[in-house]
């Protein structure tokens, strides 16, 4: 290849890696650049009557939702800056609730985990107030509404503001008992025991299911999709097994 | 046809093969075939999946598609054209697997195959663009 040939083909090289760059940052930006949750940047909180009304009236205790006796147990474990768990909140879990919670069969477990997006330690900063709202029975409330407040997972947002405005959306919550609570040691120890059950489960992302017979082995749930059937089939087997 | 093209070819076409597969099961509802328990549906069903409304798996079926036409126009425009969709697939792998990585935790085995072959297909085009003779450049 002769000297000018190969001088052209390397300005041609150049113009075209520029202009992939360039594509590529386009693409990147227009994907949102890892993209955003549900979350109002402005720092309205939205979906407080939702929340609202998909709990009522079912019983609710420290981490558990549901019927105590419930002759099945759902054990989630999440993080509530995943995004992937914000999915499966707005999919299936709805319908689960409906079918299998509030007709008392089922109770679920939220075991919260605070690795995801734990830049500035903001994962921890949500899972304590969240803990801090199961020592007032409204874990799942708040749980709910911060996925559908969710925003980036990589910025940083969970911070007091954000925290108080989302508290203040749970109906019965005392915010500023909760914000007091967050960083006491009853939390940091419940927030250790659910690392330490996620990590003796054997599991290694959020979100992570595990289902059985109330008091017996939980089983993990091997699901392929956040279709409701993935989770119905183990349920319904385990009911139709005798579970209660 | 040197052998580049063929190795180009030969490439996308296992390409088109994987974005076909995705696309499909995407539009049908289905469930990804995926060795990881879960990673191909927690990365297919995350925000990532698509740009612009558009699934990132039609995304690549249309890239691998314009490879492979690239390397019917003659001159340049072609060789240029063919590196640019390449270089341009391997950078925005190179971002989505980082995604899958770092932020959705999760890894799928197709999305990881695709950007191995959009890597080789960048190689194999800027080898091309830089050496292809004249006769093959202004055909």
């Amino acid at each position: 290849m002769n000297k000018v040939r190969r001088d052209r083909r390397l300005k041609l090289l150049g113009t075209v890696l520029v202009a992939a760059l360039a594509v590529v940052i386009v693409a990147v930006v227009a994907s949102g650049g890892g993209g955003s949750g549900g979350g109002s940047k402005s720092g309205k909180i939205g979906g407080a009557s939702q929340v609202t009304a998909r709990f009522a009236g079912i019983p609710q205790n420290g981490l558990v939702l549901g019927n105590p006796n419930a002759p099945v147990t759902l054990v989630e474990f999440a993080d509530l800056k995943c995004p992937v768990c914000r999915q499966y909140t707005l999919s299936a879990f709805p319908t689960l609730v409906d079918r299998y919670v509030r007709t008392g069969k089922v109770k679920m477990q939220l075991e919260l985990q605070h690795f995801v997006g734990n830049q500035n330690n903001d994962s921890e900063h949500a899972a304590r107030m969240a803990l801090a709202a199961a020592h007032q029975n409204k874990l799942w409330q708040f749980a709910d509404l911060f996925y559908l407040n969710q925003r980036d997972e990589t910025q940083t947002y969970v911070n007091d503001v954000f925290l108080r405005r989302l508290g203040s959306a749970v109906p019965g919550l005392d915010v500023n008992k909760a914000l007091a609570a967050r960083n006491g040691p009853a939390i940091t120890q419940e927030l250790q025991q659910a690392s330490s059950e996620f990590t003796t489960a054997g599991f290694d992302g959020t979100p992570s299911f595990a289902v059985g017979k109330t008091g017996g082995t939980l089983s993990p749930v091997n699901y392929n999709s956040f279709d409701v059937s993935q989770f119905s089939g183990p349920i319904d087997k385990l009911l139709g097994s005798g579970a209660g | 046809m040197r052998r580049l093209d063929i190795a180009i070819a030969a490439v996308a076409v296992i390409g088109l093969g994987i974005a076909a597969y995705l696309t499909y099961i995407h539009y049908a509802g289905l469930h990804p075939l995926c060795l990881a328990s879960g990673g191909c549906e927690k990365v297919q069903s995350s925000h990532w999946s698509k740009l612009a409304g558009i699934p990132v798996a039609t995304i690549g079926l249309v890239g691998y598609a314009g490879i492979l036409a690239s390397l019917l126009v003659p001159g340049e425009t072609g060789l240029a054209g063919c590196a640019l969709i390449a270089l341009v697939g391997f950078g925005f792998s190179a971002y989505l697997t980082y995604v899958e990585l770092f932020r959705i935790h999760a890894v799928c085995q197709w999305c990881v195959a695709s950007a191995v072959l959009m890597t080789a297909l960048a190689a194999l085009t800027v080898a091309r663009l830089l050496t292809a003779d004249e006769r093959r450049a202004y055909a």
